[in-house]
């Protein structure tokens, strides 16, 4: 209940950032991708990429002409990110900026790759990617160091010593 | 398979799936949806290889069948080169006889009358033995005298319908009294194994040499006097009264196409001399 909430709140991020009043290098942060990133590294469930796929779909239905391709290209990044997570043993916020990084970028090509057959894939520039990858992955990245800074125990720790 | 592996294998299926429901969704220029020109596009190469095969199986049962039509018309044209060929060597042959024919006349102007043109159809020079065929159904007397273009050749021993048997003068036991040109010199002709005549009964002191030319003398009644029989190639001395004399005969018995049967030549005679 609490993920379906996170993401409606996410998806509702994602529109604010992309709308026309904002600046125009906002709406290149996947905001997403943090739950791309976190399941494999906080060893939640497995089958994630299929979730992924859902995630996906929203997201075509609400940011791209056709259904479709945004699913294949989250899915595919989930999938790429949950192969490699159990290799490595970091979990630290660098770990998060990391797989961010190179889940936003799987993300970013296999749209790219999806949308040429259908005739509707748009140049794709360095700058962009490069852009978009950065920002996402610092986007990761301070989740990450949110989730490590464990705030609910900490406010719990502080309570307690209060009440002392 | 590991989970993981189907997994992935169930992924790629769902992104498959995926990209043709978004095919779905796109139309292409024309107004149709995309994934209907996708599936055209995977099906033409199908559907025009399956046109090049059933159209190379036409071509090639056709080109089958014409190359059989072409090899039953081949032959039947080499028939017919092969029969226009035969006809003109007959043709030539015909004209060389007809050369042969118009210089056997003019070697024999007096007995044109009586001469009977033949077309020989068969020689056996080892046996001394030609075949002629007459032109007409004339029956043909035993003994007529037989000369070709260059000289006597023989004597007609049988006849039956247009058919001749000839006896060649170098049979062995075939006989031609012969003189020389200036008739100083007499003897026979007698024809031997080797294809050559053996001249007879010239005495020791006659002139005769290498080259001299040999005429019938018409004393064995068969042979017009004056008809070429041959010349002479040896002289020899020999332990009896005559000299060994032989002599080539002057006409080419091997390629004799023409002959003249100078039948009843002594009716027709017209003069002492009827050669030239």
């Amino acid at each position: 209940m609490r993920t379906a909430f996170l993401l409606v709140l996410i998806f509702i991020a994602q529109v604010v950032l992309g709308w026309p009043a904002s600046p125009g290098w906002l709406s290149t942060i996947l905001l997403p991708m943090v739950f791309v990133v976190g399941p494999p590294l906080l060893m939640e469930e497995r089958r994630w990429p299929h979730f992924a796929l859902a995630l996906g779909l929203v997201w075509d239905l609400l940011f791209e002409p056709v259904v479709g391709p945004g699913a294949i290209a989250w899915s595919a990044a989930a999938v790429a990110v949950s192969a490699v997570a159990p290799l490595v043993a970091d979990r630290s916020p660098r770990a998060w900026w990391a797989f961010g990084a190179l889940g936003s970028t799987l993300m970013i090509l296999a749209r790219h790759i999806a949308l040429i057959p259908l005739g509707l894939s748009t140049d794709l520039t360095m700058r962009y990617l490069l852009f978009s990858v950065g920002l996402t992955s610092l986007w990761c990245g301070v989740v990450g160091w949110v989730i490590a800074l464990d705030l609910p125990s900490r406010w719990q720790a502080r309570r307690a010593r209060k009440l002392r | 398979m590991t989970d993981r592996r189907i997994l992935v294998l169930r992924t790629v299926l769902l992104w498959i799936l995926l990209e043709l429901f978004a095919a779905v969704q796109v139309h292409a220029p024309g107004g149709e949806p995309l994934l209907w020109s996708w599936a055209r596009a995977a099906v033409s190469p199908m559907l025009w290889a399956g046109e090049a095969v059933g159209s190379f199986i036409g071509d090639l049962v056709t080109g089958v069948s014409d190359s059989a039509r072409l090899v039953v018309t081949n032959r039947k044209l080499q028939l017919d080169l092969e029969t226009a060929e035969a006809f003109s060597r007959i043709m030539a042959e015909d004209m060389a006889a007809q050369l042969e024919l118009g210089s056997l006349v003019s070697m024999v102007p007096n007995l044109t009358s009586t001469a009977v043109p033949a077309r020989t159809t068969f020689r056996d020079l080892a046996r001394g033995r030609m075949i002629a065929l007459v032109g007409t159904d004339l029956r043909i007397s035993a003994d007529t005298p037989v000369v070709a273009s260059r000289g006597v050749i023989g004597r007609v021993i049988r006849s039956e319908g247009r058919r001749c048997w000839i006896e060649l003068i170098t049979h062995p036991v075939a006989a031609v009294a012969i003189q020389t040109q200036n008739g100083q010199v007499q003897g026979l002709a007698i024809g031997s194994d080797t294809g050559e005549l053996e001249i007879q009964f010239i005495p020791r002191q006659a002139q005769l040499l290498r080259g001299d030319e040999l005429v019938t003398s018409g004393a064995d009644g068969i042979y017009p006097p004056g008809l070429p029989v041959g010349r002479v190639t040896a002289v020899r001395e020999s332990a009896n009264a005559f000299l060994e004399v032989r002599a080539q005969p002057a006409a080419t018995l091997a390629t004799a196409r023409v002959v003249l049967l100078l039948e009843g030549w002594m009716d027709g005679l017209q003069s002492r001399d009827p050669v030239r």
